[in-house]
C-alpha cells in the first residue's frame, strides 16, 4: 500500500509556565513510500512530538499531514484510529508489550483489533516471528525475552497489519549495541522489502542507516540530507 | 470479540494481583453481607416479612406451621407433648357455655422470650413458620362433654412480636357461631360472603388491646366492664384436676384444686401450690395471666387436638379495617379475630375462595410464597422439649437478637458506605493497573469502546466473583441460624443476600467501570510515547 506522507507548516504547542511553547514550529517534510526517514536532535527538540503528529497519535495545533492526500487533520477520532490500525505500525522504546501476553499474543493484538479471527490473527503472528527467527519464543511472555527480543516482537507486532509506514520512537533506546544492530539490522532488511520507516532517534549509529536523515533543534527542522 | 477476551485473559494471566483483587473484594463482601445480617435481625424474620407481606393482604397458612413458630414453647409443642397443668404454654378457655369465671393465658413479654420462641423457628423441623407473623396463636381442639362435641380454642399470644416484624397483621378465624350474636360478627363474616360450617360450639376470649379489655364471648366482640383485678387483691381459683395419658388430657371438673391466687401487678400472679402459674416464677419472660374460677362441670372433658391443618387467614389491619366498614361496623376497633375454617379446603383451594369473594384484597397461600412449606410435616417440632431449656441457654442458643431500629439504620448505611467504598477502592486500583495499557491499545488502532470493554471486563470479573465469594463465605453464619430449614427455604432466605451484595459490587464496579473506562478511552494514544 504506497502512502506518501506529508506534513505542511506543522505547528504543536504546549502551555507551559505563562506561555505556549512551541514543540513542533513550522515543519514541512514530504516522506516518500519506501523512504527510511531518521528524525534526529536532542531531547527536546521536537522529534518525539513530530512522530506523534505524523503517526496521528497527536494532533497539530496547526498545519496538516496528509497520507496519499487525505487529511489525518481533518478525520474523526474514530477514523484517525481505524488509520493508525490499518496503515501505521508503531515500534517504542520500552517495547509496550503486554505483560501478560505471550509474543504470539502480543503479536496478535492489532490483527484482533482489526478484526481478523483468532486463527488468522495467530497464523499471521506465527509467520513474523518465525520470519525473525523468533519461532521458539512464541510462547514465552515478554518478561522471558531479552531486550532485543522483545523490540523484535516489537517490530513483528508493527509489521502485522502490512502497514504503508512504521514509526520508531527511540527504538534502540533500551537496548545493548548488540541487540541494537539486530533490531537495526531488521530494519535494513525491511527498508530492503520497500518498507516506510521513521524513526526517531538521538542515536547517530541509527542515524547512518537511513536513507535520509534530517536534524532538529527547538522545533524546527535545522537541516536535511539525503543519502544515495 | 477480541476486547472481552483479551480482558478476561488479562485478568487470568495476572492471577496473582487478580486474585489478590478479588480476595480484597471478598473480604468487603464477607463484611457488607455480616452488616446484612446483623442489621436485619435474623435472615429468616426478614425473609418472613418480606415474603409474607410481600404475597398480599391475606396469607393462608396451615395451622401447624403458625403453631410451630410462635407456639414454640406451646402449641407446636403440644402436639407431642402429653399435656397437663404443668405444662408450661398450655393456656386456653377450655371452658365451655357454663363458665363465668375469667380465662387463662399467659404471654412471654420481653424481647428475651420472643428470641426464644425465635430461635424455636429458625431449627424447627421444616421451612418457614408462618405463624410467627402474629403474635396469636389459637389451637383447635374438639372438646366432648357429656359425649357432645364441641369446638374451644386454646390460645397463646405472643406480645412484642408485630413489633419486632414490623407487621400489622390480623388474624380473622372462623369462629363457631351461635347463640345470641348481636349480629356484628355475622356481618363481619358476611363480609366474605363465606358460609362458616362448624360444629356447635362455644368459645370464650378475654384480651387486652390498646390499654382496653375486651371480652369476646361466643364469638361476639363487646367490651366488659369491670377491669382486670388491681395490684394487691387476691383471687381465689379452683381449676379441675387434669390426668394425662399420651396426647390426651383428662380434666375431672369434680375434683378441683384450689388455687389462691394474688395479683401482684399487671398481669403478675403469684400463687402458692398450683405449678402452672409458679412457673412464672422460674421463667423470665413468661407471665401468667389471671387463673380461672372453674365452672362446676360434672363429668369428664376428654380433650384433643384435632384440624391440625386447618387454615388461618391473615389479614392486614388495613384489609380488617376495610371489611368491618363493609361489614358496617360503626367503630372497628383493633383486636385479634380468628375465624377457624373447617377442614375442608386445602390453603390454596382456601386461597382461591377468597381472592373471589374478596377483589379488594390480595390472597396467597403461603404454600405459593415460601418454598417448601406445604411439605412442612406436622406438627413442625419432631421432639419434645422443655421449653424453659431456652432459658438456661443447655440446648439451644438464642438467635442474634434484632437491634433497636436506629442501631439498624447505622450499621446498613455504615456497611454499604464502607462496602461500597472498599468496593471503589479496589477497582481503582485494577483500573489504574490497565492505564498505560488503555494507552497502548489506543495507539496501536483499539477503538474507544474496545478499551473501554477491555477495562470493564476485569471490573467485572473480578468484582462479581469476588462478591460472589464474600456471600459463599458467609452463607455458614447464615446456615447456623437457619438449620433445620430445607434446603430450598434456605436459599430462599439467603438469596437475597447474594442479590444484594452482587449488586452493591456491580453498582459500584459499573460507574467505576464506565469512569475509569472512559478515562481510559480519553488516553491520547500519544502518552504512550510520552510517558512510556
Amino acid at each position: 500500500m504506497a502512502g506518501v506522507l506529508k506534513a505542511k507548516d506543522l505547528r504543536k504547542t504546549y502551555p507551559s509556565g505563562a506561555g505556549l511553547v512551541a514543540a513542533v514550529d513550522g515543519v514541512n517534510i514530504s516522506i516518500r513510500p519506501g523512504d527510511y526517514l531518521v528524525i534526529m536532535g536532542v531531547s527536546g527538540s521536537g522529534k518525539t512530538t513530530l512522530l506523534s503528529l505524523l503517526s496521528g497519535l497527536e494532533r497539530p495545533t496547526s498545519g496538516s499531514v496528509t497520507v496519499d492526500e487525505l487529511d489525518l487533520t481533518k478525520l474523526s477520532e474514530r477514523a484517525l484510529t481505524a488509520l493508525r490500525q490499518s496503515r501505521f505500525g508503531f515500534i517504542f522504546q520500552d517495547f509496550h508489550l503486554i505483560g501478560h501476553l505471550t509474543a504470539l499474543e502480543n503479536v496478535a493484538v492489532p490483527l484482533e483489533l482489526a478484526g481478523k479471527s483468532g486463527a488468522v490473527a495467530r497464523q499471521r503472528a506465527l509467520e513474523l516471528l518465525n520470519r525473525q527467527g523468533l519461532g521458539d519464543r512464541t510462547h514465552h511472555f515478554p518478561h522471558q525475552l531479552s531486550g532485543g527480543q522483545k523490540q523484535r516482537v516489537a517490530v513483528c507486532r508493527a509489521l502485522a497489519n502490512r502497514p504503508s509506514v512504521i514509526f520508531a520512537d527511540e527504538p534502540t533506546g533500551n537496548l545493548d549495541r548488540a541487540s541494537a544492530d539486530a533490531v537495526l539490522g531488521l530494519f535494513d532488511e525491511l527498508h530492503q522489502e520497500g518498507q516506510t520507516m521513521v524513526v526517531v532517534t538521538h542515536d547517530p549509529a541509527v542515524a547512518d542507516r537511513g536513507d535520509r536523515v534530517i536534524r532538529m533543534e527547538a522545533g524546527r527542522i535545522v537541516s536535511g540530507e539525503r543519502r544515495a | 470479540m477480541g476486547a472481552f477476551k483479551y480482558g478476561f485473559l488479562g485478568a487470568w494471566r495476572n492471577r496473582q494481583s487478580t486474585g489478590l483483587a478479588i480476595a480484597s473484594m471478598t473480604l468487603a463482601s464477607i463484611f457488607l453481607c455480616f452488616a446484612l445480617v446483623i442489621s436485619a435481625g435474623t435472615p429468616s424474620q426478614a425473609y418472613l416479612a418480606e415474603r409474607l407481606m410481600a404475597g398480599g393482604d391475606i396469607v393462608i397458612m396451615p395451622f401447624a406451621m403458625a403453631g410451630a413458630g410462635g407456639g414454640g414453647a406451646g402449641t407446636a409443642e403440644m402436639a407431642w407433648r402429653p399435656w397437663s397443668l404443668e405444662t408450661p404454654g398450655f393456656y386456653g378457655d377450655l371452658f365451655p357455655d357454663a363458665f363465668d369465671g375469667r380465662l387463662v393465658s399467659a404471654e412471654p413479654m420481653d424481647a428475651t422470650a420472643v428470641d426464644h420462641l425465635l430461635a424455636d423457628l429458625n431449627r424447627a423441623a421444616s421451612g418457614i413458620h408462618g405463624a410467627v407473623v402474629h403474635p396469636v396463636y389459637e389451637m383447635p381442639i374438639v372438646l366432648h362433654l357429656g359425649g357432645k362435641a364441641i369446638w374451644a380454642t386454646i390460645r397463646t399470644r405472643h406480645t412484642g412480636l408485630d413489633d419486632r416484624l414490623g407487621l400489622k397483621h390480623f388474624i380473622i378465624a372462623g369462629r363457631p357461631l351461635s347463640g345470641d350474636d348481636d349480629g356484628q360478627l355475622s356481618a363481619l363474616i358476611d363480609a366474605f360472603r363465606l358460609q362458616i360450617d362448624t360444629p356447635n360450639a362455644e368459645t370464650v376470649g378475654y384480651d387486652r388491646f390498646n390499654g382496653e379489655w375486651a371480652y369476646v364471648y361466643r364469638g361476639r366482640p363487646q367490651m366488659i366492664d369491670e377491669p382486670p383485678p388491681s395490684e394487691g387483691s387476691t383471687i381465689d381459683v379452683e381449676l379441675p384436676r387434669a390426668s394425662v395419658s399420651g396426647n390426651i388430657a383428662t380434666f375431672n371438673y369434680e375434683e378441683t384444686v384450689p388455687v389462691d391466687v394474688k395479683v401482684v401487678g399487671e398481669y403478675r400472679l403469684q400463687t402458692g401450690e398450683w405449678n402452672w402459674i409458679s412457673s412464672e416464677l422460674r421463667v423470665d419472660g413468661y407471665r401468667g395471666r389471671l387463673g380461672a374460677k372453674p365452672p362446676k362441670f360434672h363429668g369428664e372433658i376428654t380433650v384433643e387436638p384435632a384440624v391440625w391443618s386447618s387454615p388461618l387467614v391473615f389479614v392486614t389491619q388495613a384489609t380488617f379495617m376495610d371489611l368491618a366498614a363493609k361489614a358496617g361496623w360503626a367503630e372497628p376497633r383493633p383486636s385479634y379475630w380468628t375465624i377457624q375454617l373447617p377442614n375442608t379446603l386445602a390453603s390454596r383451594d382456601l386461597a382461591r375462595e377468597l381472592q373471589a369473594k374478596l377483589p379488594n384484597a390480595t390472597v396467597a397461600a403461603v404454600a405459593d410464597l415460601v418454598p417448601g412449606s406445604d411439605a412442612a410435616p406436622q406438627p413442625m417440632v419432631a421432639e419434645p422439649r422443655d421449653p424453659f431449656d431456652y432459658h438456661l441457654g443447655s440446648k439451644f442458643t438464642p438467635p442474634i437478637p434484632a437491634p433497636p431500629s436506629w442501631l439498624k439504620w447505622l450499621v446498613t448505611v455504615l456497611a454499604y458506605t464502607i462496602g461500597g467504598l472498599l468496593f471503589a477502592a479496589n477497582l481503582w486500583i485494577i483500573l489504574s493497573r490497565r492505564y498505560s495499557e488503555a494507552a497502548l491499545l489506543r495507539a496501536l488502532g483499539a477503538r474507544r469502546w474496545q478499551t473501554f470493554a477491555l477495562l470493564a471486563t476485569e471490573v467485572v470479573v473480578v468484582a462479581g466473583v469476588g462478591a460472589m465469594l464474600g456471600w459463599v463465605l458467609t452463607l455458614p453464619l447464615v446456615a447456623l441460624q437457619l438449620r433445620g430449614l430445607s434446603a430450598a427455604a434456605f436459599l430462599g432466605v439467603v438469596g437475597p443476600f447474594l442479590g444484594t451484595v452482587e449488586g452493591l459490587a456491580l453498582l459500584v464496579a459499573l460507574p467505576a467501570a464506565v469512569v475509569f473506562g472512559l478515562r481510559a478511552t480519553q488516553v491520547p494514544p500519544a502518552e504512550v510515547i510520552r510517558h512510556g
